[in-house]
């Protein structure tokens, strides 16, 4: 998404050389779209993530073992 | 047993909170009843509902408890309370997934418009505002209190302070999400980013924050341990700023006690200020101290080292909590705000990198030598997926710095481009204030797009 800011904005400022915009708004919206659906992919790799997540945890839970308590570790004082 | 039921009382805690519980319940009822519009009604029955089921649970409770109180210490180890841990801990893993679901629909309505399918409650301007909020406050929130309620235990050797409060913070806190991300859906808004939900919420959730910090400073107060460890001093400026934040930037006036409408005190560039001030802070204490507070008791704890430096990380604690409360005005640059107050944000911003980068190497010094653990770190061998905090935690600490470090690259307005200017400013104010890049107007200036300011004012 950070380069088709970039190419939106320099779309948005184009100018042709007789002074008029080169570029009408709906163009540079349609010049987003590829870049919508790979960020709506990136997204969905994030739900997947989360849901493994969520399947880890369960599994945990119900298969969870005591750990034994350990050796409490030498304290150093704070300064 | 009689003899046993007959010796248990009631506690004042207890019996005060189901009587604040029915009465909360009536009232609500009421308002429902009287409501001035559809969506106040619906969460004022929501909040009888949930009235009436906290009543319930009370007493459900009290019939199943014993007469004492849980011990605080048992055979000389602090009896702790994990339960609300546990329960903030799976809200927080539920919402997650919500917030990355809707997160994911916002992204295909973007691509494929149609996804709203022509629905108000699923427009793109309800639906993004519900993924970011359900993301930070649901998601991150839940993370925040189950951690909290674990480390400020833990580092405290005692008892979490009080038996129904941390239940109450939890449920509270959720409850609150569950009336904020209708309120998203139904369109009750304040108009404030992060700060949308309306005054009901609001004063809900200051109820439940007051209580949050109570709950942790008694904790603290009743700590075995007499050190105040670092990760409880990040999370207490975390608890206390979000409710200085809140109240600054929330004061509305109804339009009717019955009614979801409110008007913000504030107006006009003040309530900008106040606004992005808010704004930034959430992000800055929400989900740098409050984060930072994980870190610096979860990476030592898995890896078996102290930290680095203790001395750094009380310096950057300061530092920290100093330069970021200055920073909210980079989010209005080139806006209405004065120009010395924009740039007063752009220097806390831009000296923001020291502390950002002093967590940092904190967390990543702590981990030196000890490397090998992000491979060998028994994750799925003995304690589940606790261990794997170890190799996320890095990459999560230098994604935070790295992320902060450009933002305090990115906050600086473009000196090149017209100084004392209004004119240039209202085409790009937009941009600026959602925390795009200052860089346009500049690039804009040193062409011939007319930006109706004098020509001297451009030199």
């Amino acid at each position: 998404m950070w380069v088709s800011g970039i190419l939106q904005g320099l779309m948005w400022r184009a100018y042709t050389s007789l002074g008029f915009l080169e570029y009408s708004f709906i163009e540079t919206v349609e010049a987003m779209h590829p870049f919508y659906v790979i960020r709506a992919a990136g997204g969905a790799l994030f739900v997947i993530g989360a849901l493994i997540m969520a399947y880890n945890l369960w599994m945990t839970v119900r298969h969870g073992e005591t750990v034994p308590a350990a050796a409490p570790a030498a304290l150093q004082p704070a300064e | 047993m009689t003899e046993v039921a007959a010796r248990k009382a009631m506690r004042i805690g207890e019996g005060g909170l189901a009587l604040t519980f029915t009465l909360t319940a009536f009232l609500c009822i009421i308002g429902a009843a009287k409501a001035e519009d559809a969506a106040f009604a619906f969460h004022a029955y929501l909040a009888a509902a949930a009235s009436v089921a906290v009543i319930f649970a009370i007493l459900n409770r009290y019939y199943d408890r014993p007469a004492t109180l849980p011990p605080q210490e048992i055979g000389g180890k602090p009896n702790y309370h994990f339960g609300p841990v546990k329960l903030a801990a799976g809200l927080a893993v539920f919402w997650g997934i919500a917030g990355f679901l809707v997160g994911l629909w916002a992204a295909l309505e973007l691509a494929w418009p149609a996804l709203n399918f022509d629905l108000p409650w699923f427009n793109f301007g309800r639906i993004r505002p519900l993924h970011t909020s359900a993301v930070i406050f649901a998601f991150g929130g839940n993370v925040l209190i189950a951690t909290s309620f674990y480390v400020v235990q833990k580092t405290c050797r005692t008892r979490i302070a009080g038996e129904l409060a941390p239940w109450f913070v939890v449920l509270g806190y959720n409850f609150f999400i569950l009336i904020a991300g209708t309120g998203y859906l139904l369109g009750v808004t304040q108009s404030k980013e992060y700060a949308e939900p309306e005054w009901y919420a609001d004063l809900w959730l200051t109820i439940v924050w007051v209580v949050y910090l109570l709950v942790f400073l008694g904790t603290l107060i009743k700590r075995k341990e007499p050190h105040i460890f670092v990760a409880n001093w990040f999370y207490l400026a975390f608890i206390v700023t979000i409710a200085v934040l809140h109240l600054g930037n929330n004061p509305a006036l109804p339009v009717s006690w019955f009614g979801s409408k409110s008007y913000v005190a504030w107006g006009g560039v003040q309530d900008a200020m106040f606004q992005w001030w808010y704004g930034h802070n959430a992000v800055g204490f929400f989900l740098t101290a409050g984060f930072l507070a994980i870190m610096y008791y979860f990476v030592p704890k898995r890896a078996e080292r102290p930290i680095y430096s203790y001395r750094l990380s009380i310096v950057h604690f300061w530092a920290l909590i100093f330069l970021y409360i200055w920073a909210g005005p980079h989010h209005l640059h080139y806006t209405a705000l004065p120009d010395w107050a924009q740039t007063l944000g752009m220097t806390f911003s831009v000296m923001l990198w020291m502390p950002s980068w002093g967590g940092m190497i904190n967390g990543l010094m702590t981990l030196s030598g000890a490397w090998d653990k992000l491979r060998t770190d028994p994750g799925a061998a003995d304690d589940g997926g606790v261990g794997r905090l170890l190799r996320h935690g890095p990459s999560g600490t230098c994604t935070r710095a790295r992320s902060a470090g450009w933002a305090s690259c990115r906050s600086a307005r473009s000196t090149a481009s017209c100084r004392g200017c209004g004119n240039a400013s209202s085409s790009t104010a937009s941009s600026s204030s959602t925390g795009t890049s200052g860089s346009r107007p500049s690039a804009s200036s040193s062409t011939s797009q007319p930006c109706g300011c004098p020509a001297s004012c451009r030199a």
